[in-house]
């Protein structure tokens, strides 16, 4: 048995135990009800947010998609405002009503359009969001081996001994006047 | 070499195309797919605890107002909104509010002192406010006789966006082709989403401007 059963065995288990002692909670009498009741509510909170931590990753994976529209470059999942908290509470209510999250963008979109997505879907315009960075970086590219191969071109042209007349007339002059100076 | 000499200034055109395209555009505004498509439908109560229900308007050309009570354009564009009801009531134009972000309290003794005697509604959980795209107040949808969403404005109306839309819906053949216009860009001025921190509906304040 490897971890992962195992754990799943002892989540069943437990949720299993926690149901039985949840429902012998309504009846207790009162010594039993401390122990009791505290496993019950244990047990509870372990099924609800076992229960819920799938749908909720769900619900966190659609909102993170979505752009918030009351504060502009957040999703719906980073937003702390009023409406993103209610268009989660609908992305949840339209996941247990059993529509795909394919389903639930789809009805953003179809009110707020293609805006509401974080990532435009590329095609149309929104191609150029996709294509300019690429293009970019490539000409960059370009640009930068076209100067590089010039600046090399250049000094491999000009080697040593290769100074044109009016370079050698001024090295000549300046160690003339080197020389006159009796340095 | 000649063509380098074109190639740069060239390449500058569709950059300067691109920015021009998008700095002129309003980033606070969203630009709706509602108009051309049937308005969502919704039966909702009232401040006054009636109910009612947008399919209950057809035949009628409706005027969906959203507004809250800590909402300031809205106070600018009420008077606009009463003269327009005033105009219009009697000839097949329904106006009703949606009340956005707010409690009822709020909205009640809001409408008592601003004067006007159309319905409101409550919008629990803005379910409504998002089937129809909103983000802020006042936003306000014209609809069509035959149900369907015409224009869309952001931010407070007045009287010649009133008279404008309510003239073409009305003059508009029942069956016939919708008119329909695009929200203008760069016009949401006074349109006031909530803040992000708004932690409660009817505490929410302005948006400070940066």
């Amino acid at each position: 048995m490897n971890a992962m059963s195992l754990a799943g065995f002892v989540w069943v288990a437990t949720a299993a135990f926690g149901g039985r002692s949840a429902g012998a909670f309504q009846g207790a009498s009162m010594p039993e009800q401390g122990a009791q009741g505290a496993q019950g509510a244990q047990a509870q909170a372990a099924s609800r947010s076992g229960f819920d931590s799938a749908l909720e990753a769900q619900v966190k994976a659609i909102a993170s998609t979505l752009r918030c529209p009351v504060c502009q470059n957040l999703s719906i999942e980073d937003s702390p405002s009023e409406l993103a908290r209610e268009m989660r509470d609908l992305i949840r209510e339209r996941l247990l009503a059993g529509d795909t999250p394919e389903q639930v963008r789809a009805y953003f979109v179809s009110r707020y359009g293609e805006w509401v997505l974080l990532k435009p879907p590329a095609r149309g315009f929104n191609l150029t969001v996709w294509i300019v960075p690429v293009a970019a970086v490539l000409a960059g590219i370009g640009i930068v081996v076209s100067v590089v191969r010039r600046w090399t071109g250049r000094r491999t042209e000009r080697a040593v001994g290769t100074l044109d007349e009016e370079e050698l007339a001024r090295v000549r002059r300046e160690f003339e006047e080197f020389e006159a100076r009796g340095g | 070499m000649s063509w380098k000499k074109i190639l740069v200034p060239a390449s500058a055109i569709p950059i300067v195309a691109l920015l021009a395209y998008g700095l002129t555009r309003d980033p606070k505004a969203i630009p709706s797919p509602l108009p051309g498509k049937p308005a969502p439908l919704f039966r909702l109560a009232t401040l006054d605890s009636d109910t009612i229900a947008l399919a209950d308007l057809q035949g009628r050309v409706v005027i969906l107002n959203f507004w809250a009570s800590w909402c300031l354009a809205c106070i600018d564009e009420h008077p606009y909104l009463i003269e327009a009801h005033e105009r219009y009531r009697e000839r097949g134009v329904s106006l009703l509010g949606v009340v956005y972000q707010d409690s009822r309290e709020n909205a009640l003794r809001w409408m008592r002192g601003m004067g006007g005697d159309w319905p409101s509604v409550l919008d629990p959980g803005a379910r409504t406010a998002i089937d129809y795209g909103v983000y802020g107040v006042p936003e306000t949808f014209f609809v069509g006789r035959d149900g369907r969403v015409a224009y869309k404005q952001l931010g407070p109306v007045n009287r010649r966006i009133l008279t404008t839309w309510i003239e073409r819906l009305l003059a508009a053949p029942e069956g016939g082709p919708l008119p329909i216009g695009e929200t203008p860009v760069g016009r949401t001025e006074g349109h006031v989403p909530v803040l992000p921190d708004a932690d409660q509906a009817g505490t929410a304040r302005r948006r400070p401007e940066p």
